[in-house]
């Protein structure tokens, strides 16, 4: 024991640890606001079909050599968040329907698109580590966490902001509407934080394992909790706990970041169940 | 007053979004950010002159090299030790061959090689080996491309 702890002394005096649990925890936190609502809304597939979107436009981006991906990545995985999310009720093709063909889409194209016109003397391994995000949270400069820990501001900001409205468009948009309240701008913002935040994830996780992120913490908060805002913070709670014990345990192990980092969601979601059944709820 | 709110938080996104340009690897190299996590580094390698991988991880050695290749500075003069598999490979440019120590990551799907000079006689293709050395960047003759490599090196193959 006392060997795993100075090993891991030793690993968190380089600073692209320090920098990936800075990272891991701002990320973890902010799914977890936005996972409750996704969860809630029936949403919850919308982080896998986003990845593959997100997937998509970095091969698109790295085929174009475009300096920096995020020109491409972000105003794209955008531009998807808001069809899905904001379409509403009166679509010919229905929110599971769209996630599906978006994502599988994406996926294929970005793959087609790296085998054929793509550069890089390894494709298979550069796809590996965008889809598992092995060791991608270890490769972040500084400039990446402070843009990572501005973002996450403004999530949290906007959930402290707005958490009543956020709230009413969650449980019944037509109420919303009916108060006066504007439930498609609500809506649209939520699609811009849901993919500025999959970007972020895919950091972290890798695109297959996004959904995890967005929707263990959620469910087993709701496993224990009664109210909105309790099930609020006991998922952001367990995520950041789930996120930091997995990181420390890839890290120390050698384990591949994202798959540890989803175990140890599992594990969690279980107890929580095993808690739910205890408390006789 | 939620109007305001509304335009504040929207601009900021905005702005965050637009910022999120961030630099190229080549660019980075000028800024001053990269001076800060030099000196940030170099306060940390102040602690240990020797980088040690064969003391790490799979994970993090797989982190620390990938480190080295883009934050070459914060390395340069510094003892380095770090098992592999041997891995060579002919230019047919120049004809010269460059002795690699690899390393792949905690999937085996990505790697990461190192190059080194050693003047000894050059196992298998493929043996897996120790090597230490000197972390040192260069370039080659007609090219601005920067490289680095393990100079006035030790290798043993490790059974």
């Amino acid at each position: 024991m006392s060997e795993w702890i100075s090993k891991l002394e030793f690993y968190l005096n380089y600073p692209f640890v320090r920098y990936a649990l800075i990272v891991g925890v701002l990320i973890s936190f902010c799914s977890s606001l936005l996972g409750v609502t996704l969860v809630l809304k029936r949403y919850s597939f919308i982080g896998d079909g986003l990845s593959h979107v997100a997937f998509g436009a970095m091969a698109v981006g790295t085929v174009l050599k475009l300096s920096n991906n995020m020109f491409l990545i972000l105003p794209v995985t955008v531009v998807a968040a808001v069809i899905l999310l904001k379409t509403g009720q009166n679509t010919r093709l229905k929110g599971d329907a769209a996630i599906a063909v978006m994502s599988v889409s994406a996926l294929a194209i970005g793959y087609l698109a790296m085998n054929v016109f793509g550069t890089s003397a390894n494709v298979s391994g550069d796809v590996c580590t965008t889809l598992f995000g092995s060791t991608s949270i270890l490769t972040l400069t500084k400039g990446e966490v402070i843009l990572c820990c501005i973002m996450s501001l403004l999530v949290i900001v906007f959930f402290v902001l707005f958490y009543h409205r956020i709230f009413s468009v969650t449980f019944d948009e037509k109420f919303t509407m009916a108060t006066g309240n504007n439930a498609g701008r609500y809506n649209l913002v939520i699609a811009v934080v849901t993919a500025i935040i999959i970007v972020l994830a895919m950091n972290l996780v890798g695109s297959l394992l996004i959904t995890a992120l967005l929707v263990f913490p959620a469910l087993s908060a709701m496993r224990i909790m009664d109210s909105f805002l309790g099930v609020i913070l006991y998922s952001a709670g367990i995520s950041v706990f789930g996120t930091v014990v997995g990181m420390l345990i890839s890290v120390t192990f050698s384990t591949p970041v994202g798959s540890t980092i989803v175990v140890i969601y599992m594990i969690l979601f279980g107890c929580n169940c095993l808690l739910e059944r205890v408390m006789n709820r | 007053m939620r109007k305001l709110g509304w335009t504040i938080l929207l601009l900021s996104m905005c702005a965050t979004c637009f910022t999120g340009c961030g630099q190229s690897s080549k660019a980075k190299a000028n800024t001053k950010e990269v001076k800060e996590e030099k000196k940030e580094n170099t306060e940390d390698s102040e602690k240990s002159e020797a980088v040690d991988l064969t003391k790490m991880g799979a994970d993090m050695v797989y982190a620390t090299v990938y480190q080295m290749m883009v934050d070459p500075d914060s390395y340069e003069g510094k003892k380095v030790t770090m098992e592999g598999t041997y891995s060579p490979f002919t230019d047919e440019n120049n004809g010269n061959t460059y002795h690699y120590c690899v390393i792949k990551d905690a999937l085996g799907c990505c790697s990461q090689g190192m190059e080194f000079l050693w003047d000894g006689e050059f196992p298998k293709e493929g043996t897996l080996i120790k090597v230490t050395g000197v972390y040192e960047t260069y370039k080659e003759e007609g090219s601005d491309d920067l490289y680095c490599r393990l100079k006035d090196a030790t290798m043993e193959a490790v059974e």
